[in-house]
C-alpha cells in the first residue's frame, strides 16, 4: 500500500496569533511535500518533506518546517495520519545543527574549569592564609578551646566517668617530664602563640594541634611508643603545624571550598555522594601538603636538638606492621602521606657518624607514660 | 465563533512512558557523571508539556539541553567566585564573632554560636536563591509555547528577590500568621509580569482570600492550645492528661500535614480563578481536589517506595558478598571491585526511585491539577499576537547550580 495522507483533518497554528485553524493536509512521497489547505481549499503552505520536523519526546505529534520564520505548528487530528506522515517523511527526527553553540560550550567550559581551579587552588588558599594571620592569637586560642571542647565531647561520648572532670591528664611528675621533652625540642624557638601541650586520657593512637597553639597527645600514643624519642618526633610534627598556623588556615580553606564542589555536581542523582568523595580528596590534598611541611619541620627540630631522626621512622614502621599502610587510591583520599614514605624520609636524615642524645631519662619516661594514672 | 468557549485542561501522560523516560535519562545522567542531567530535564519537560493540552492543543517546550549546559557553565564561573569568597569571609567573620561570647572555658552558647555561623552561610545564599528561582521561571516561560505563541516574563529578578526576602521577614516576625500575604503578593508580582504572546496576565483578588485554606494550618495549633487549657482547667490525673495530649497531638499533626497540602493546592486554585489575560478578555477556572491529591500521594508513595526498595536489593547483595570476601581474607582487588559495583548499584537504585516518584506521585498530581483547570472565554484567543523571543544565555544555570529547581 502506498503511504499517503489525503485531505486529512489537522489543526494549524500560524505562529502569529493564538487562533486555531482547522485545515486539511495532503502528503505523499510522490508529492515530496506536505500541503496545508483551508477547509475551503485555499492553499496555506506547502512544506517540503525534507524540511519537515517533529517536536521530540512528546506522545502527541507536533510538526513544523525547519527554518520557518513564523515557526508555525501543525498537529494531525488522527493518530493514523500522524503515523503515515512519520512513514513518508524521513528526516522528522533530524536535529537542528548546534552551530555557534559548540564554540560557546567550549569557551564557557574552559572558563568554568579555569574559575574553579583558580578559586580552589589559588584564591581560596591565599585568602585563607592571609585571613588566618589577621585573627589575633588570643582569639585563636578561644576558638581552639571551643574546637577542643567539641572534640572532647565527641570522643568521650558515652564513656563512663563523671561529667565535669576534664580528660586532660595532670599528675605532677608526668607533667614535669612532658615539660622537659617540650623544652628540649623548642629551646629558644619563637611561636606565634603561647604553647600549651597536654596529654588526654583516651586510648586512640593519635596527636593533633588545634587553633591557638594547643597540642594534644593521646594516652594511646604514649603506650604505643617504645622510646621517648618516638613521642618527641610526633610532638615535633604537631609543633610544626602550630608554627605554620595550619589548624586555622586549613579550617578557613575548607570553609571556602566547601560549597563549590557540590555546585558543580548539582542535583544529579547521587550527586551528593560524588561531591562528598571529591571534597574528601580535595581537602586531603590540601592537608597532605601541610603534613609534609610539618614532617620537614619536625625533622629539622629533631636534628637541632640532636635527637635521632630514626625514632620518627621506627614509629611509623611499627604502625605499618600493626595497622597496615595506605596505598594507591587510598593514599589519595587519606590526609596523611603514606607512612612508609614518611619513615623513608626520616631515615634519609640519619647521620651515621653522629651520637644522638636522649630526650628523657628512663625515670622521666616512666613518669610520662604514667601521666594519666592517678 | 462560539461565544464563551471554555477550554478544559487535558493531560494525556502515561505512567509507563514517563517512568521509562525518567529511568533512561536517569541512567544516562549517572553514566555521564551528572552532565546529561541538562538533556534529561529538557526531555522530561518536552514530554510533560506535550501531554498538557488545554482544549486538546498540546503545549510545547522548546528549551534544549545544550543551552542549559551553557547556562550552567556561566553560572559556575560567577558562583565559584561569589561563593568561595563569601563563604570564606563569613567563616572569618564567624570565627571573630565567637569572641563576643568569650569566656575562659567554652560554653554551650559558644558552641551554638559556631553552629549558627554555619547557617549564616546559607542565609548569604538566600538572595541568590530567590534570583535564581525567578530567572528559572522566566526561562521556563520563554521556552514554553501553546498554539504556536510564546510565553514570557519580564526581567525583574532583583525586585522579586527584595520582596521575597521582605515577606520572609514579615512571615517570621508574625510567627507565620501573615504567610498568606507573602504567598499572594509574590504570586501577584510574578503574574503581573508574565505574558502569553502580546497579552499580559493580571492577578486580581486580595491576599485575605487565602485565609480560607490557611485556616487548616492554624487549626492544629488551636487544638494543641485547647488541650493545654483542658489540662489546666479539668481535674484529670497526669496519666489522663498525657492520654489527651497524645490523642490530640496525633490528630493535630496529621491535620497539619494535610493542611499544608491543602493550602498549597487551594491557594494556587483561588489565585488561578482570580487571574486574567489580555485586559480581562480571558479568565481561568481551577478546582483541584485536596482529597484526591492526598490519596494519590499516599498510594504513589507506597508504590514508589516498594519499587525503590526492590531496586536497592542488588546493591545490598553485592555489599554483603563483599563483606564475606573481606572476612574470608579475599584480595583487595575483589573487595574494591565489588565496592565500585555496590556504589553503582546504589546510584542506579536512586535513579529508579526518582523515576518511580515521577511516575506515581509527581505526574498524577500534576495531571489532576491540569485536568481541573480551564481557560474561559477562549474565543478571544485569536486576538492575541506573537511576542519576540527572550534570549536568556544563562538559561536556568543558577537554579541548577544552587539546586532549587521545581518538581520537573
Amino acid at each position: 500500500m502506498m503511504a499517503e495522507v489525503t485531505q486529512a483533518r489537522a489543526s494549524f497554528f500560524d505562529g502569529k496569533t493564538a487562533g486555531k485553524q482547522a485545515v486539511l493536509i495532503t502528503s505523499s512521497r510522490a508529492l515530496g511535500a506536505l500541503r496545508i489547505e483551508t477547509v475551503e481549499g485555499h492553499l496555506i503552505a506547502e512544506w517540503p518533506l525534507s524540511d519537515l520536523r517533529q517536536h521530540q519526546d512528546g506522545a502527541h505529534m507536533v510538526l513544523f518546517m525547519q527554518g520557518d520564520p513564523d515557526e508555525a505548528r501543525l498537529t494531525p487530528d488522527r493518530l493514523d495520519d500522524a503515523k503515515t506522515i512519520a512513514l513518508i517523511a524521513q528526516d522528522l527526527h533530524q536535529r537542528a545543527p548546534l552551530g555557534p553553540a559548540v564554540k560557546k560550550m567550549a569557551v564557557w567550559g574552559a572558563g568554568a574549569v579555569a574559575a574553579l581551579v583558580l578559586m580552589i587552588f589559588v584564591i581560596i588558599p591565599s585568602l585563607a592564609n592571609q585571613l588566618a594571620v589577621l585573627i589575633p592569637p588570643e582569639r585563636e586560642q578561644r576558638i581552639g578551646q571551643t574546637v577542643l571542647a567539641q572534640i572532647e565531647g565527641a570522643l568521650t561520648f558515652g564513656q563512663d566517668g563523671e561529667e565535669d572532670t576534664s580528660w586532660v591528664c595532670e599528675n605532677p611528675q608526668g607533667t614535669a617530664a612532658l615539660d622537659v621533652m617540650a623544652q628540649t625540642l623548642i629551646r629558644d624557638m619563637e611561636f606565634p602563640y603561647d604553647l600549651s601541650i597536654n596529654v588526654v586520657d583516651h586510648e586512640m593512637i593519635n596527636a593533633f594541634a588545634v587553633p591557638g597553639g594547643q597540642v594534644i597527645l593521646m594516652r594511646g600514643l604514649l603506650e604505643e611508643a617504645e622510646t621517648p624519642e618516638e613521642v618527641a618526633g610526633v610532638l615535633a610534627h604537631e609543633l610544626g603545624h602550630v608554627a605554620n598556623r595550619d589548624p586555622m588556615r586549613l579550617a578557613l580553606r575548607a570553609a571556602g571550598s566547601a560549597g563549590i564542589l557540590s555546585l558543580v555536581l548539582g542535583d544529579a542523582t547521587g550527586g551528593l555522594v560524588i561531591a562528598g568523595a571529591a571534597e574528601q580528596v580535595l581537602n586531603a590534598s590540601h592537608t597532605r601538603a601541610a603534613e609534609a611541611d610539618a614532617d620537614v619541620f619536625a625533622l629539622d627540630m629533631m636534628e637541632s636538638a640532636n635527637l635521632p631522626p630514626e625514632a620518627f621512622a621506627t614509629f611509623f614502621d611499627r604502625l605499618i606492621e600493626e595497622h597496615g599502610d595506605v596505598h594507591g587510591a587510598l593514599e589519595l583520599v587519606s590526609s596523611h602521606p603514606a607512612s612508609a614514605r614518611r619513615a623513608e624520609r626520616a631515615r634519609d636524615r640519619v647521620d651515621q657518624d653522629a651520637t644522638y642524645a636522649r630526650v628523657l631519662t628512663d625515670d622521666q619516661w616512666q613518669d610520662l607514660r604514667a601521666i594519666c594514672a592517678d | 465563533m462560539l461565544p464563551n468557549r471554555t477550554l478544559h485542561g487535558r493531560y494525556t501522560g502515561q505512567t509507563s512512558s514517563i517512568f521509562m523516560l525518567a529511568l533512561t535519562t536517569g541512567f544516562l545522567t549517572i553514566l555521564t557523571l551528572g552532565i546529561y542531567r541538562f538533556w534529561a530535564k529538557s526531555r522530561i519537560r518536552r514530554y510533560i508539556w506535550n501531554a498538557t493540552q488545554p482544549g486538546g492543543d498540546p503545549m510545547e517546550y522548546t528549551g534544549t539541553g545544550v543551552e542549559k549546559f551553557i547556562g550552567f557553565l556561566i553560572a559556575i564561573v560567577i558562583l565559584a567566585v561569589y561563593l568561595g569568597i563569601v563563604q570564606l569571609a563569613l567563616a572569618f567573620a564567624g570565627f571573630n564573632m565567637l569572641d563576643l561570647f568569650a569566656t575562659d572555658t567554652p560554653t554551650e552558647a559558644q558552641i551554638i554560636a559556631q553552629i549558627a555561623v554555619t547557617y549564616i552561610v546559607l542565609l548569604a545564599l538566600l538572595p541568590l536563591i530567590y534570583i535564581a528561582q525567578y530567572r528559572a521561571r522566566r526561562y521556563m516561560l520563554s521556552r514554553t509555547r501553546w498554539r504556536g505563541l510564546r510565553f514570557g516574563a519580564e526581567q525583574a529578578s532583583v525586585g522579586y528577590m527584595l520582596r521575597a526576602v521582605g515577606y520572609l521577614i514579615v512571615t517570621i516576625l508574625s510567627l507565620g500568621l501573615l504567610a498568606p500575604l507573602g504567598t499572594f503578593k509574590l504570586e501577584k508580582y510574578k503574574t503581573d509580569r508574565s505574558w502569553y504572546g502580546d497579552a499580559k496576565f493580571q492577578q486580581g483578588g486580595r491576599w485575605t482570600m487565602l485565609y480560607k485554606p490557611f485556616v487548616h494550618i492554624l487549626i492544629p495549633f488551636a487544638l494543641i492550645a485547647g488541650a493545654g487549657v483542658i489540662a489546666a482547667v479539668s481535674g484529670m490525673s497526669p496519666e489522663q492528661n498525657a492520654g489527651v495530649f497524645i490523642v490530640i497531638g496525633i490528630v493535630a499533626y496529621i491535620w497539619f500535614l494535610v493542611g499544608i497540602v491543602h493550602y498549597r493546592l487551594q491557594s494556587f486554585a483561588i489565585m488561578a480563578r482570580h487571574k486574567t489575560l489580555d485586559n480581562e478578555a480571558l479568565r481561568f477556572h481551577a478546582e483541584p481536589m485536596t482529597g484526591f491529591v492526598i490519596g494519590k500521594y499516599i498510594v504513589g508513595a507506597l508504590l514508589a517506595s516498594l519499587i525503590t526498595g526492590a531496586a536497592f536489593i542488588p546493591a545490598g547483595v553485592v555489599v554483603f558478598l563483599a563483606t564475606m570476601i573481606a572476612e574470608s581474607g579475599g584480595s583487595m582487588i575483589a573487595i574494591g571491585f565489588s565496592g565500585v559495583i555496590a556504589v553503582l548499584g546504589y546510584l542506579l537504585a536512586l535513579a529508579v526511585g526518582a523515576a518511580a516518584t515521577m511516575a506515581f506521585i509527581t505526574q498524577p498530581i500534576y495531571g489532576h491539577i491540569v485536568e481541573n483547570t480551564s481557560v474561559l472565554n477562549a474565543e478571544n484567543l485569536a486576538a492575541i499576537q506573537q511576542r519576540s523571543k527572550d534570549d536568556m544565555p544563562d538559561a536556568e544555570g543558577f537554579a541548577d547550580a544552587l539546586d532549587v529547581g521545581g518538581a520537573f
